[in-house]
């Protein structure tokens, strides 16, 4: 996976590079970015002129390649952001330091979603919040064929277009609190939330 | 104006814009497949072949369109409505062709284009149906 990854950073702005329709979405659902962040996967940097200026970001991919090619977007940034090289189904921090985390495009990309998602849980602090910005397999049974199709020739490239991501999110823990459609059923804003038991016990 | 207003404003003008050029991108789509699937039905081969090289072509045109309009559009965006009119809009010619009639090639241009706009119609509506439902779903939880 992580060659896949290291060979896409050449060309991935020239073919993922327009933020044209989903950039304004993408910056409005950031904006529920509160405390210390996680920014799963952040690729080139594309998503850091999206990030709110405050909150300090921990911005992760499993790609050298990728981060050397964000590093020029992070230091223009004004905000707080370091960038770390890491798995994400194996992440190098501790249980929940984080109170925010971002996904933008990327349980896609990932091997083991499940897996993801587990360790996304683990390192979220009971009570935050977990963002993702995620295309998804429709439920249109067209469409849904469609994605399949596309699967077949993507997958070789790192990438699957049928991932169902939501059920995903609920069966590793989180409860979630809003979807907004941004493209059809297909791409998806996603606020969960890591239910803090302690509150629950307290009323 | 609020900023807020101003900003709502701005992006329900946006997505106007966003859903025209999906419509006209379809239209194109549609337009353009038929038209690579009439060109094979005009060389008269055998019927298997016409019907294999001629959705080739037509996936072919469609493929390279998605690719064009996808930094304006977004890839998934492009890519999956136009694939869904890319595959079946030629089958209008093939089916007309399998019961003996010859469509003129301005007949194949508009029923393409209006096969591109009929997709855009349907998959909007069911993705606004299908986001309500989402919406509520979610926000009840």
């Amino acid at each position: 996976m992580r060659s896949i990854w290291e060979r896409r950073a050449r060309l991935y702005d020239l073919c993922e590079g327009s933020d044209l329709r989903r950039g304004v979405h993408k910056k409005a659902l950031f904006r529920r970015i509160r405390g210390r962040t996680l920014f799963l996967a952040i690729g080139t940097g594309l998503d850091i002129q999206h990030l709110p200026i405050g909150p300090a970001i921990t911005a992760i991919d499993i790609s050298n390649a990728m981060l050397e090619k964000s590093r020029g977007r992070a230091e223009a940034f004004s905000g707080e952001i370091q960038l770390v090289q890491a798995d994400a189904m194996g992440l190098c921090f501790r249980d929940a330091p984080f109170d925010t985390i971002v996904t933008s495009c990327t349980m896609c990309s990932v091997p083991d979603p499940a897996r993801a998602l587990k360790e996304l849980y683990r390192v979220l602090r009971p009570g935050g919040r977990l963002l993702m910005f995620e295309h998804v397999r429709s439920a249109n049974p067209v469409l849904g064929a469609v994605l399949d199709l596309m699967t077949v020739v993507t997958r070789r490239r790192g990438t699957e277009m049928n991932r169902h991501t939501l059920s995903a999110a609920m069966k590793a823990g989180f409860r979630i609190l809003a979807v907004e459609p941004i493209f059809l059923d297909i791409i998806l804003a996603i606020e969960a939330l890591k239910e803090d038991a302690r509150a629950g016990l307290a009323s | 104006m609020e900023p807020h207003q101003a900003s709502a404003r701005s992006l329900r003008r946006m997505s106007v814009l966003f859903a025209l050029a999906d419509a006209l991108f379809l239209m194109v789509v549609g337009l353009t497949s038929n038209s690579a699937m009439h060109l094979i039905h005009a060389l008269e081969w055998n019927l298997v072949l016409t019907l294999v090289l001629g959705m080739a072509a037509a996936m072919a045109v469609q493929m390279a369109l998605a690719v064009l309009a996808a930094p304006v559009l977004g890839s998934i965006e492009t890519m999956v409505p136009s694939m869904i009119v890319g595959m079946l809009s030629p089958m209008q010619l093939c089916a007309v062709e399998l019961i003996g009639y010859h469509t003129a090639p301005a007949t194949g241009v508009f029923a393409g284009a209006a096969f591109g706009l009929v997709t855009f119609v349907a998959l909007r509506s069911w993705g606004r149906s299908h986001g309500r439902f989402l919406r509520r779903t979610f926000s009840e939880m």
